[in-house]
Order: structure tokens, then C-alpha cells, then sequence
């Protein structure tokens, strides 16, 4: 990585900040220099201009057809003080003076005014004098009846020069100073701007598995910084859940483990404690093999609905007609609805088409009709019916048993979770069955859900999606 | 069953056979087994019904027995 990269992310932009503050500065500074000393020029030359336009005025025809200069009211009426040039001068093209201001006062800058050259060609120029005066100077050709003279005008430089100067030494001062202000200001706006960023940090840092509960704070829900906060906390809520669900999971299972090894040990001290005759330890062994019979099937559940819960797709999918599957399960376990006096009916009329695997199915239809018989009073009344919609295959297991209160609707499914713990004993099972047909009809696509009132009995539909029957592939065809 | 008991006859069969054997299940549920023994209680009805000698045993913990001496 770069040492750009190694620097914290408030440096770089901070750095960043002052480069483009700095870029911005440095075009003005060059743009402003730039037109300052344009305008001093353009100022000079039109202040030249005007002076040597004012003073050609006073130049007239003398009896001989010479130019000369004309001052009615005396030596320099015509022409004003100099107020806007430094000197002035009229030449005769054979380089003879016709007019030179300032006169009386020539001797101390005489030696300062360049001497006449009568091949240079008119314009704008500048020149340095002996003195090391440095002069703006317009040098224009005049015409007068047929008659030329050459005048020119000069500003000294000096005063532009240093007004330039104080420019230039503005911007050589003023920018690195803005810079340095620039710099230090981005650092402050941009520890400003992170500085949830490092709150979020630490108490990210003391959030871990024994503090899941822990949020985020959240500055401003609208801004960058508390989206991604408020996606974070999202991701600790869910994460808290699952992890939670984990827990109880893991303390139940060993709850559920618990009970059948402690019912063994004590059978195995009971045995121990005094003498039997043979049927007497056969019993005892009897009793323990029971319950190592009912560890085996707990496990075995508990690796049902692991295996269940690690797939995403059914692995074994094929066409499966629900109707048959219910029929099968109906003709397999009818007797233990017989053995109480329900009656179990299945109504079905039509194929009903899914996709998915049949075991896995079997075992859903299983599982939610092994509850309905066994949760509903003797001489009770337990329906499967298998319907379809246009894209939906319903399977419904109604029982008219004591029901399930709403508030355990959504509990039912979880694993362990048994609606009466008084009945868990007596009644067989874990608490497993419907979380592995959640778990199944989840896979296939589908869902599950139960309606159910107290007193009145409990409806549980499962809906999967529906295969494309022959029936319907040969009609698209045709 | 009877013929699944009568083919093992005086071995003890246990409900993991019956549901691999005869119900052709490899997963085990309660609710099988729960089936196994209603139906085991039924053909105990016909096979030994009110006779003083019983035929059909069952063994704790392991499953059922058909034998003419009891275990």
C-alpha cells in the first residue's frame, strides 16, 4: 500500500481539501496579476495618448512652412502643466526640437530624457535612461498640411512597477497563509465530520457476543454515516436474534438430553440398589433401553432438522402429487385416529401437482397430522384437504381440537416450543416436528401457517407452489 | 406382521425392523412407532385373544417376540 493509504482518512482529506482550495487560489492569484498588470499598460497608454493629442493642438504653420509650436498667450498657454506624463517632446523629422515639456525645469531631468532617435518607428515601448529611470514612451508621427513632426510622451514606470510589485508580494504572502488557513481548517471540518465515526468505532468495539443487545448511536439518521449506523444496528438486531434462538436451542436440546440420562442413571441405581429375580432386572434394563430408545430419536430429530436447515432446494426434487402423498400418510397413520375414535377424512378431487422432495413432504404431512391426532380429544374429527389455486397448491390439516392461542401462533413453529409443558411427558414427542416442516416447505418455496381459536380447533395450511401439470404443459403446447 | 414375526420366530423383533422391513421407512418418528405398537396390539387381540397362553411377548426396551415359552 501506499503511504497515501497508511495516512487516517481525516489527513487525506484534509490534504485533499488544501489541494483543491490551493488549485482554485493559484488560478485567481495568476489571473489577477495578470489583469492588474494588462490594466496598468492599457491605463498608461491611454493617458499617453491624450497628453500627446492635446499638445499636437498647439503645433502650427509658421510664415516659412515649418512647424511650429504655437502659443498665443504666451510660452506654454496652450499646452497644460504636466500633469499625467513625466516629459513630453515635439521633434521636426531632421531631429530639430520643436517643443519640450517640461523646459524650465529640464536641468534636473534633462539628462533623464533619452535622446531623440529619429529611426526608431512610432508606437509603444519602453526604455531605460542612463539614470536608470525606466519610461513608458508613445511615439506618434503627426501631419499637419503636408508637414511631419514626430512627438513623444513618457510616464515613468516606476509608480506602476511598484504598485505591481505590492501585488505580487500580496499574493507571495497571502497564498501560502491561505493554504496553511485552508489546511487547517478542512482538518477541523473534517474531524468534525467524523467524529461519529469514531463513536461508532468504540462502541462497535464493546459490542460482542455477551452484549449483543448494545446499538449503535445514531447521529443524524439522514446522512451517510447514520444510514449505514442504522444498517448496522439492523445487522445486530438480527444477529442478536439468531444468536438467541441459537441459545435457548442449545439449552433445551441439553434439557431434552438431560432428562432420559438422569431417568437411566436412577433406573441403574434402583437396579443396583437390591436384589431382583430375572424379571426383575429384565425390567430395569427394560426400562433403561426405553430411554436410550428415546435419546436415539431425539437425536435422530435433532439431525433431521439440522440437515433440513443447511439445505437451500430440495436435492431429490420431482414431481410429487400432494393428494397422493395425503392419501398415504392418511391410510399409514389412521390407525392411531382410529385407535382414539376420530375420524380422519381426506378430501381431495383433482391431482394437485409440486415440485419437491416426496420423503421431505411425507414427513411435513406426518408431522402436522401426528400433532393433530395427538392434541385432539378422543372421538374428535381430524380433516386433510388438498385444493389449488392457479398457482398454488394448499394442503389443510384441520383439527376440532382444543386449538392454539393466537399469541402462540408464530411460537409453535419454533423448535422445542411445546404449547402445554404439562402434557410434555405424557405426551411423546420434542417439540421438533413443526420446525422441520417449516424448515421443509420453506426450502420448497412455500409456507405454513396455522388459524386457529381456542375451544374451536386449529387449521394448519401449508401452500406450495404449483407444479406445471402435463395436463397444462400439453395445453400451453397445443 | 404376523408373517414378519412368524419368519423370526422366537428372536426379538424390534420397531426399527418392522418400519425398515415392512413400512419400508428408514427415518424413524414417533408417530410410527407409535402406529407399529397400535397394530401390534391389534394382532395380539386376534393372535393370543382371550387364550390363557400368550404367544406374542413384549420385551421392554427392545421390541416383540414371537415364541411359544415366554423370555
Amino acid at each position: 500500500m501506499s503511504a497515501w493509504a497508511a495516512l487516517t482518512l481525516r489527513t487525506r482529506l484534509a490534504v485533499a481539501y488544501v489541494i483543491a482550495t490551493s488549485l482554485v487560489l493559484c488560478a485567481f492569484a495568476i489571473f489577477v496579476a495578470v489583469f492588474v498588470h494588462e490594466r496598468l499598460h492599457a491605463e498608461i497608454t491611454h493617458r499617453l495618448d491624450q497628453e500627446v493629442e492635446i499638445a499636437e493642438r498647439s503645433l502650427r504653420m509658421d510664415s516659412s512652412g515649418r512647424l511650429v509650436w504655437h502659443a498665443p498667450h504666451g510660452a506654454h498657454e496652450a499646452y497644460l502643466p504636466l500633469r499625467n506624463v513625466s516629459w513630453l517632446d515635439i521633434h521636426r523629422p531632421d531631429g530639430t526640437l520643436i517643443y519640450r515639456a517640461p523646459e524650465s525645469d529640464m536641468a534636473g531631468t534633462a539628462a533623464a530624457v533619452p535622446s531623440f532617435e529619429k529611426e526608431r518607428t512610432s508606437g509603444i515601448f519602453s526604455i531605460t535612461t542612463s539614470g536608470g529611470v525606466q519610461y513608458r514612451i508613445l511615439q506618434r508621427d503627426i501631419e499637419i498640411a503636408g508637414q511631419r513632426a514626430i512627438s513623444r510622451a513618457a510616464i515613468s514606470e516606476g509608480k506602476a512597477e511598484r504598485q505591481l510589485d505590492t501585488l505580487y508580494w500580496v499574493i507571495g504572502l497571502g497564498l501560502p497563509l491561505a493554504m496553511l488557513l485552508s489546511g487547517f481548517g478542512g482538518y477541523l471540518m473534517a474531524g468534525r465530520a467524523l467524529a461519529p465515526m469514531s463513536r461508532i468505532t468504540a462502541q462497535a468495539r464493546a459490542i460482542n457476543a455477551e452484549r449483543l443487545d448494545a446499538r449503535l448511536p445514531v447521529a443524524n439518521r439522514h446522512d451517510e454515516l447514520g444510514e449505514l449506523t442504522v444498517t448496522f444496528n439492523d445487522l445486530f438486531f438480527r444477529l442478536q436474534r439468531s444468536f438467541e434462538e441459537l441459545k435457548r436451542c442449545t439449552a433445551d436440546a441439553s434439557h431434552e438430553l438431560r432428562t432420559p440420562l438422569t431417568i437411566i442413571r436412577s433406573v441403574g441405581e434402583v437396579g443396583l440398589g437390591r436384589h431382583h429375580n430375572e424379571a426383575g432386572y429384565r425390567e430395569v434394563i427394560g426400562a433403561m433401553l426405553e430411554e436410550a430408545d428415546r435419546l436415539t430419536l431425539l437425536i435422530d430429530s435433532l439431525l433431521a432438522l439440522t440437515r433440513v436447515e443447511g439445505l437451500q432446494y430440495p436435492l431429490n426434487a420431482k414431481s410429487v402429487d400432494l393428494g397422493v402423498l395425503a392419501d398415504d400418510v392418511a391410510t399409514q397413520f389412521g390407525v392411531l385416529a382410529e385407535e382414539k375414535g376420530q375420524t380422519l377424512t381426506v378430501e381431495r378431487t383433482e391431482p394437485v401437482s409440486v415440485t419437491g422432495d416426496s420423503g421431505l413432504l411425507h414427513q411435513v404431512i406426518v408431522n402436522i397430522l401426528d400433532n393433530a391426532i395427538k392434541y385432539t380429544q378422543p372421538g374428535g374429527r381430524v380433516r386433510l384437504r388438498v385444493d389449488h389455486t392457479d398457482s398454488e397448491a394448499i394442503l389443510e390439516i384441520a383439527d376440532n381440537g382444543p386449538g392454539i392461542a393466537p399469541e402462540n401462533h408464530k411460537k409453535v413453529f419454533e423448535r422445542f416450543y411445546r404449547v402445554d409443558v404439562s402434557r410434555s411427558r405424557t405426551v411423546k414427542g420434542f417439540g421438533l416436528g413443526l420446525a422441520i416442516a417449516r424448515r421443509v416447505v420453506e426450502i420448497h418455496g412455500g409456507r405454513i401457517e396455522v388459524s386457529s381459536a381456542c375451544q374451536t380447533g386449529s387449521v394448519f395450511r401449508v401452500v406450495l407452489p404449483l407444479a406445471v401439470s402435463p395436463n397444462q404443459r400439453d395445453a400451453n403446447r397445443g | 406382521m404376523l408373517e414378519y414375526l412368524l419368519l423370526h420366530q422366537d428372536r426379538a423383533v424390534s420397531r426399527e425392523m418392522l418400519a425398515r422391513d415392512i413400512w419400508r421407512e428408514v427415518r424413524r418418528a414417533t408417530p410410527l412407532d407409535n402406529v407399529i405398537d397400535v397394530h401390534m396390539a391389534r394382532l395380539r387381540k386376534k393372535v393370543d385373544g382371550a387364550a390363557g397362553h400368550k404367544l406374542i411377548h413384549t420385551l421392554r426396551g427392545v421390541g416383540f417376540m414371537l415364541s411359544e415359552v415366554a423370555p
